[in-house]
């Protein structure tokens, strides 16, 4: 394909393309950006474009860049701030990991309640890792996940356990 | 609203809600990541797309690819150019350096004579060493020997004949 032949791809495809990235993000310039983003990634690997399924094939480029985006933003935030607005942002660094409840007799059956209460996509990768004792690359293979996917979703139910002992503890008056 | 079947894929109301802009950060990261990897739910999500009006995109995307993919390929070449461009002065300049030093007269002549190195008269100890040996051939003095034998039993250079 030309660059004549990928503009006019461009120009078949960018409101697809514009669309999933601003249902994602939510925000015009940025979706924008990460349209923008999506072409030139689509541009360096058009070869491996499937015939008859471009428009899957670019949706997914554009959702990998939203979530990029989505990832790092949140990251951020849960580094920053602490307001505890979403789930596992008020969880202070020395409060007892959901391992550390494993591994003595009375926390781990209390643990092992909550992970299995999980809703996905946490709930399979803290089952596989936590309870299991898989590797988290074990666990992307078991499951089908990319394996930096099953990592930060490891990460986020991690926290989310950790707020969820937390409650626990502060409604039984034991911490 | 459940987000993920039991099977861990987007359920049709997550997708209508994410279409419908009422999914909230942390579960549109969590689509993301979803569709960034399942095939059967980036199917059902395009086929969604197909049937919608889609957005128009701001600015179109046509011309703002094609400059940045301009500018990305001037970027690619101007950063060869310039590594290109500083070999080659470096590789002239270690050439005339080497020229200079090589073909100055002053460097093609012989080495001057050093002077001799005696030792200081308060030290008794380098005393033997002052004494008069049998001073090595200064090197000029040799080198000229040599060409006049040479001049003698030949008559000289070819070249000069």
């Amino acid at each position: 394909m030309n660059a004549a032949q990928f503009e006019s791809f461009v120009e078949q495809y960018e409101k697809l393309v514009y669309t999933v990235c601003w249902q994602l993000v939510r925000d015009r310039e940025l979706a924008q950006d990460l349209s923008q983003e999506t072409f030139l990634s689509a541009w360096r690997s058009i070869e491996r474009c499937p015939e008859g399924h471009e428009s899957q094939w670019l949706a997914r480029i554009a959702a990998n860049k939203a979530k990029d985006h989505l990832r790092s933003a949140w990251n951020r935030r849960v580094s920053l701030s602490a307001d505890g607005s979403t789930p596992g942002q008020d969880v202070p660094d020395t409060a007892p990991g959901p391992e550390a409840l494993l591994a003595n007799r009375d926390g781990a059956k209390e643990v092992e309640q909550l992970i299995l209460a999980l809703r996905e996509p946490y709930k399979t990768p803290c089952t596989l890792c936590l309870l299991q004792g898989k590797s988290p690359g074990e666990a992307a293979r078991l499951c089908g996940r990319p394996p930096g996917t099953l990592s930060a979703q490891l990460s986020r139910g991690r926290k989310i356990l950790q707020q969820q002992i937390l409650e626990r503890r502060a409604r039984d008056g034991t911490v | 609203m459940e987000l993920f079947n039991e099977k861990g894929c987007l359920t049709n109301e997550a997708l209508a809600a994410l279409q419908e802009g009422t999914l909230d950060e942390l579960a549109r990261l969590e689509a993301a990541e979803h569709l960034a990897y399942c095939d059967r739910c980036m199917d059902r999500y395009t086929l969604l797309l197909s049937q919608t009006a889609l957005e128009q995109p701001p600015k179109p995307l046509g011309k703002a690819v094609r400059q940045s993919l301009w500018v990305r390929a001037m970027q690619t070449r101007l950063g060869r150019g310039v590594v290109a461009c500083a070999a080659a002065v470096m590789a002239i300049g270690l050439w005339s350096g080497a020229n200079t030093l090589m073909l100055s007269p002053a460097a093609r002549a012989l080495p001057p004579e050093r002077p001799a190195i005696t030792a200081p008269d308060s030290c008794e100890f380098l005393e033997a060493a002052k004494q008069p040996r049998s001073p090595a051939a200064p090197v000029r003095a040799v080198w000229e020997q040599a060409l006049q034998t040479i001049q003698s039993t030949t008559g000289g250079f070819d070249h000069e004949k």
